[in-house]
């Protein structure tokens, strides 16, 4: 990255972002009340740049948390896909790294959800670079790079009070090139990130449920569910019919599988009805499941849900523990 | 960010000439219910936006009732049951007695206005209690205005606010 | 200081009941939370004693741990952790011979950067009301107030600041499950006959659930501060059920948690209590 470095000042990335709040609808850090959240935003100052990691992930700009996705009438049922043009600016590597899960799993899996796959195409991604990792972070040994990412339109990391220009996709080249001079011509340079020790699973089903004590493991735990709404990656949802007038509605609203309603059949049976069961279920989904399905291990070290629980639980922890025990 | 300060202009707004309070009767059946039916066969006057829903004893309504009933667009909830010592379940009305206070102190603490919800002890013998209370109802109600605790709910809340 | 010494006297407590048998298992806690905060800890042999660990951020409430844990449990508590648990033997949810309390004065929990915890600077009892151990604390709880005294407010302003929170909510229902208060099976909120929570999410349903809510705690919070804790919206509706706590302090005389004895303000009536705001009723002043 030598001559070709294109460097950003704060007022001109604003400048960007406040002309792509013309025709799009910009989410970016910014606050309500005490923590930092992705939220639209329709002024430049509302903007919290820093390198405090937003509390939730910015998974619910492309999978809201409560979505009407059939309208039943008379003539039948329609979807409506969403049309909005959006942005999502300031997304971390660990977020990045999560939404392209996500997108493999909804759209590339046996089912496709055409709703995500709509909000993600619409989407102009910018990410950014994280200086540090939190308290809790540890995306270092979940293969995440915190100064560099691909899996977005643009990516930035601030020098100082400049932002530096690491990556540009074709689809942000075409979006941003009127906004950033010499973008057109940048060359990405791709980096290998070698990290120093993973943490994965490389355990059979069988001894998770057999070999373990998920009892012991998850006694504190309070089945808040906080983790799965804050987690980047978690995609449980559930339905809902709303009869209103003479039209009716399907809602769908994320589930939580720390809850024990999640798994409640109709006949009364309950396959998940204990806490170390719901608890094993979200460990395994993460680091057993998803990998055989897709092989990727869903968890990207964000570190969020060990910064929420209210009872000081860490999923790192807990997978160390594992792995021990499992030697 | 959507419906931030919705509720409060909403609450504000003036009411619409033709708009009529709909009220929600919550009646004990042992008392209140039988005191409505006395003003109805004595053919005694009362205004008629009171949708009445009868109930076993005051000491059943769950104060969520009530809440539902506001958050889905009623203008006003009224709760009336024996008098304090003739519940026909003994103690009913006197447990009911100390939630809605309760419940009354919350709604002014929410901000709501606590005079949407009235309580009130009706016998059966007291038709033209019934009548008058439904009357003083009614007024006090009309004269908060119209609920618009949560926009969208109700159709004719709607209509009025396109005004 | 003082911490290592409490915490050398509630090992020693600890070890002693789990080798005596008294208790099946110990709820305190231990090191190693993030910003240096204890986490809960279930001590279940006297050797374990040895990790237990008490200091300035030990606000996790443990009283829920207590409910529906079948067996006898010692439990370290702090004065709302006590009172919460009183509050369960007067609704009949634990038997008081099951349960073996380790009362521990508390001058109020701090987060990370030192101040006050929510419900700490606010919090009035700082000795434990019931307890079996007692393990003291000599100094004065002296943590700044966060939250200004309330004076008189107009409808319109209590509307604003519930409008507010509210707006903050994402409803995950997180402050239901750190309650203590909240124990039903099933929440109001997730039953379908009747549908309480309609699908869309919207203030009509954060109403209802916040102030189902208050309603259900109306009286028997101990203002422990857990929901507003394990908020990661930073939403506060705990003032609401403070101030109900408080009305119903003043109108019936009674506190939750600190007297086994006596019963919930709502589960029990007298034949002349005040009809505040009924219709020709008096006022509350």
């Amino acid at each position: 990255m030598s001559e070709a470095a294109i460097k950003l000042t704060k007022g001109e990335l604003e400048k960007m972002l406040a002309a792509l709040m013309r025709d799009r609808t910009v989410f970016a850090p910014g606050s309500t009340g005490a923590k930092l959240e992705y939220l639209p935003v329709d002024d430049v100052s509302d903007i919290v740049f820093g390198d405090e990691l937003p509390y939730k992930s910015p998974k619910d700009v492309f999978f809201p948390r409560c979505e009407k996705i059939v309208t039943f009438s008379e003539n039948g049922a329609e979807a409506e896909l969403p049309e909005t043009q959006t942005v999502l600016f300031g997304a971390r590597p660990c977020d990045l790294e999560a939404l392209d899960m996500l997108k493999t799993i909804l759209t590339q899996g046996k089912f496709k959800d055409p709703f995500f796959a709509a909000r993600y195409e619409n989407a102009l991604i910018i990410g950014l670079a994280c200086a540090e990792k939190k308290p809790g972070c540890f995306c270092d040994q979940r293969e995440t790079d915190l100064d560099y990412s691909e899996k977005c339109d643009l990516f930035l990391r601030a020098d100082g009070d400049k932002f530096e220009v690491l990556y540009v996709s074709d689809k942000g080249k075409k979006a941003l090139g009127a906004h950033i001079p010499g973008l057109e011509q940048f060359k990405n340079t791709p980096r290998e990130f070698r990290p120093a020790e993973t943490l994965s699973l490389d355990a059979a089903e069988d001894d998770l449920f057999t070999k373990i004590d998920w009892e012991e493991i998850t006694e504190t735990c309070q089945s808040c569910g906080i983790c799965t709404y804050v987690c980047p990656t978690c995609h449980c949802f559930m339905f809902k019919d709303v009869e209103e007038d003479d039209k009716a509605y399907r809602y769908r609203n994320w589930d939580s599988c720390m809850f024990p309603k999640f798994t409640l059949h109709a006949s009364g049976h309950n396959p998940r009805a204990a806490k170390r069961e719901r608890y094993r279920q979200r460990v395994a989904h993460k680091y057993v499941y998803i990998k055989e399905n897709f092989g990727m291990t869903a968890c990207t070290g964000c570190g969020r849900c060990i910064r929420s629980c209210p009872a000081g639980m860490s999923i790192k922890t807990v997978v160390e523990g594992i792995r021990e025990e499992l030697q | 960010m959507k419906g931030a300060s919705s509720m409060k202009e909403n609450e504000k707004k003036t009411p619409n000439k033709d708009w009529d309070p709909v009220i929600v009767a919550f009646l004990c059946t042992w008392c209140s219910y039988s005191g409505a039916d006395l003003a109805g066969t004595s053919r005694l006057q009362y205004p008629p936006n009171i949708r009445i829903i009868r109930v076993p004893c005051s000491g059943r309504i769950n104060p969520l009732y009530i809440i539902k009933a506001l958050t889905e667009g009623a203008d006003g909830v009224m709760v009336s049951g024996c008098h304090p010592g003739d519940c026909h379940y003994l103690a009913g009305n006197l447990f009911a007695r100390r939630r809605f206070v309760v419940l009354k102190k919350l709604l002014e603490t929410c901000g709501l206005n606590p005079d949407r919800v009235q309580f009130t002890w009706v016998s059966a013998s007291e038709g033209g209690r019934f009548a008058e209370v439904i009357k003083e109802v009614t007024a006090n109600v009309k004269k908060i205005g119209p609920n618009r605790i949560v926009p969208g709910f109700a159709e004719d809340c709607k209509e009025a606010s396109a005004e | 200081m003082i911490y290592e010494e409490m915490t050398k006297q509630i090992r020693e407590a600890a070890k002693r009941l789990l080798k005596e048998g008294a208790v099946d298992v110990i709820l305190a806690y231990r090191g190693g939370g993030l910003n240096e905060m204890q986490v809960p800890f279930f001590v279940k042999k006297p050797e374990d004693a040895e990790l237990i660990e008490w200091g300035d951020r030990c606000y996790q409430n443990l009283a829920p741990y207590v409910h529906g844990l079948n067996k006898k449990v010692g439990i370290l508590a702090k004065p709302c952790d006590v009172r919460a648990i009183v509050q369960y033997i007067t609704e009949f949810q634990i038997e008081r011979d099951k349960v073996t309390i380790i009362g521990v004065d508390c001058i109020g929990m701090v987060d990370e950067n030192g101040n006050a915890r929510p419900g700490c600077s606010e919090c009035r009892v700082h000795k434990p009301p019931v307890y079996d151990e007692y393990i003291r604390d000599e100094r004065a709880a002296n943590l700044p107030a966060i939250e200004p005294k309330a004076g008189e407010t107009t409808l319109e302003e209590n509307l604003e600041r519930f409008q507010k929170e509210i707006d903050k909510c994402i409803l995950c229902y997180s402050c239901r499950q750190a309650c203590y208060g909240c124990y039903c099976k099933t929440c109001f909120i997730e039953r379908d006959m009747p549908d309480w929570q309609p699908a869309e999410i919207d203030t009509g349903t954060k109403i209802t659930f916040h102030m189902g809510r208050a309603m259900h705690l109306a009286g028997r919070c101990v203002d422990c501060g857990a929901c507003e804790a394990a908020c990661q919206s930073g939403v506060n509706v705990r003032y609401i059920i403070r101030e109900v706590t408080k009305f119903i302090e003043d109108a019936y005389g009674y506190s939750a948690g600190m007297d086994a004895e006596e019963p919930p303000a709502l589960l029990t009536n007298k034949f002349d209590d005040k009809e505040f705001g009924f219709l020709g009723g008096e006022r509350h002043e």
